[in-house]
């Protein structure tokens, strides 16, 4: 049985022994939750049961975008709730830190854009964390949008690398990229000039991009391969030529900055705001699939992943309140909801996509339910 | 079915003629070792485990096809070849690259390969194995392929966790399958050819700062000066 999260009580009213007996349900960190609510009793008798006032996600650069909007709405629509804390690292990173443990000093989610692997979850086992609900938000996903009437070439990732890249192999070694037409990376492109519209650096949607795109279209590269460091090679992917052919563009301007900008320019873009554009804009088909709701929900579209959001059961404050954070089942029930993961909800700004109904429905009953990961 | 027993029958008095009749190659271990990064792209794996075989077979006096024991074997070698072929595509997307197949002929054959790590993974290439080892799933869900895939997400979970990187896996596939995981701290010490070349590395850039602080109003030569030599690691990056 899963306690139900209530609110608060104005003060200090739960007796130790009853603190005890919750506490010795927890698994691990026991003695350390106890100790660590012992030293704070002063501060809990002023109002607070719960070791700490507010949420801590751990997330990853692609899913930056879901998390901080997630957090922005529901501290927005929860009344006297904190916003949320996000912090965002590499993928490993996150499940590493939601892993370290159970306590106020570990994170109580973690937003990613990869199922948790089984080693991973045993890891998690191992240092006590035991009750993880996991919940599947969405897809991300990134395309590759035209004006109506403009040429549409079908691209492929390789080829929007040796666009967009600040340098192209030579050899086994690299020099400027100072490519101008398309037609000059494959003679079966339109020789018009290279112009794109990307997300601008240090945003979810470019992350995206950088992930599903750059590092897709150079992974084959065998200059590319030959590079044994991780962040070396992901630097020559990713690092986008300054030579005015690859515009950054604030998320809600790309838009607008398309249908201002010269013919045959390409914006990248999420989904959802394809959607939005209202037949405006044409998708161009990439690594010859053409990006639709079919095709990202198979993930046959290349340039799609699934948004994974962990949660500790543990973290949740017993029915007299007493726990690590108090909003951990709001959250949950927030993020499923159909106002922010469904057709037209909020998390679409973010570049989510909607799960079908039948798999959204399932997800809000395991946020109901807060049922564990069976895997 | 006695046709197949008399086979297998057989093939080891076959092989055990030839363990006994060649003391020196009761044990012909034979190690191909080759460089990483440096394999060509053809001939495959498979390819260049038949050619092994068929080799070592042919110093042995043995011809494929010689009878229908032979022919039998040599299909069910390509099947496996084709099998291998597939498991060293999926050790490549995972950042491993075959650098050693060890064989020996005797009463009990053995085949084993070594993989070393050829690239570590960034985040997106971690996103991208999974991707394809569960379309491999939907492509092929035989038990030998699940093993092979179960290899693969091994290797990745085992780097996944804190401070270690999986360096080699070694699996022997006859005559009992077995898969051997090297973990090396992510931080361990550089081998003394790697020191020496920071050293150098270090030395070089001093030279040049002093060079650069003497004689400040002569200008070197772009090339020269700019940018200095750097270890292959650019800070700030992420992976």
């Amino acid at each position: 049985m899963v306690p139900p999260e209530l609110p608060p009580t104005s003060l200090w009213v739960a007796p130790v022994q009853t603190m005890e007996i919750i506490l010795r349900k927890t698994a691990l960190g026991l003695a350390g939750l106890l100790g660590v609510m012992l030293a704070t009793l002063p501060a809990m008798a002023t109002g607070s049961l719960t070791l700490r006032d507010r949420l801590t996600v751990a997330g990853t650069f692609s899913t930056e975008g879901v998390g901080r909007m997630l957090a922005q709405r529901f501290a927005e629509g929860t009344q006297g709730a904190h916003p949320p804390q996000l912090e965002v690292m590499r993928g490993s990173e996150a499940f590493e830190r939601f892993c370290a443990g159970i306590g106020p000093d570990t994170p109580d989610f973690a937003l990613v854009s990869r199922r948790m692997p089984r080693g991973v979850m045993e890891h998690c086992r191992a240092n006590g964390v035991t009750e993880v609900v996991e919940l599947r938000l969405g897809y991300s996903a990134v395309v590759l949008a035209a004006r109506r009437g403009d040429i549409a070439p079908a691209l492929t990732s390789r080829q929007i690398y040796e666009a967009l890249a600040a340098e192209r192999t030579s050899g086994e070694g690299f020099e400027p990229n100072r490519t101008r037409l398309w037609s000059e990376i494959d003679p079966s492109l339109p020789p018009r000039e290279i112009r794109m519209l990307v997300p601008e650096a240090g945003t979810g949607m470019r992350a995206l991009m950088e992930d599903l795109m750059l590092e897709a279209g150079c992974r084959e590269v065998r200059a590319i391969r030959l590079l044994f460091e991780a962040s070396y090679r992901r630097s020559k992917c990713v690092t986008l030529r300054e030579d005015q052919r690859a515009v950054p563009v604030a998320h809600g301007e790309i838009m607008g900055a398309l249908l201002a900008a010269p013919p045959g320019t390409i914006a990248v873009l999420s989904y959802d705001q394809l959607l939005r554009a209202g037949g405006n804009l044409l998708p161009l088909r990439l690594d010859g699939v053409l990006p639709d709701a079919a095709g990202i929900a198979t993930l046959d579209y290349n340039q799609a992943q699934v948004v994974f959001l962990y949660a500790k059961r543990q973290h949740l404050p017993t029915r007299e309140g007493v726990g690590v954070v108090q909003g951990l089942r709001a959250l949950l029930t927030e993020a499923t909801s159909e106002r922010a993961a469904g057709p037209g909800g909020y998390l679409g700004l973010a570049g989510l996509v909607p799960l079908p109904p039948a798999e959204r429905h399932a997800q809000r009953r395991v946020a109901e339910r807060l049922s564990l990961r069976s895997r | 079915m006695p046709h197949r027993q008399t086979r297998a029958i057989a093939a080891l008095a076959l092989l055990g003629a030839v363990a006994f009749s060649m003391p020196a190659a009761t044990q012909p271990s034979t190690v191909v070792t080759v460089p990483l990064q440096d394999l060509p792209p053809s001939p495959s794996l498979g390819e260049r485990a038949g050619q092994l075989w068929s080799g070592l077979l042919d110093q042995l006096g043995i011809t494929p096809g010689a009878n229908g024991m032979m022919r039998s074997a040599t299909d069910t070698a390509r099947r496996h070849a084709r099998a291998r072929d597939d498991f060293a595509w999926l050790m490549d997307v995972a950042g491993y690259k075959l650098k050693e197949i060890e064989s020996s002929v005797s009463l009990i054959p053995s085949l084993s390969l070594t993989f070393g790590q050829a690239r570590e993974l960034t985040e997106a290439d971690r996103d991208h194995v999974e991707r394809q080892l569960e379309r491999h799933a939907r492509r092929n869900p035989g038990t030998f392929e699940a093993m092979q895939r179960a290899i693969v997400r091994a290797v990745l979970e085992a780097s996944e966790i804190g401070g270690f990187s999986v360096e080699k896996v070694e699996i022997d596939l006859f005559p009992w399958p077995k898969v051997k995981l090297q973990l090396v701290p992510t931080d361990a010490p550089v081998g003394v050819e790697a020191a020496r070349i920071l050293r150098a590395i270090d030395r070089l850039n001093r030279q040049l700062e002093e060079r650069r602080a003497q004689a400040p109003e002569q200008p070197f030569p772009p090339a020269v000066l700019t940018p200095f030599l750097q270890p292959a690691t650019l800070p700030g990056t992420r992976s």
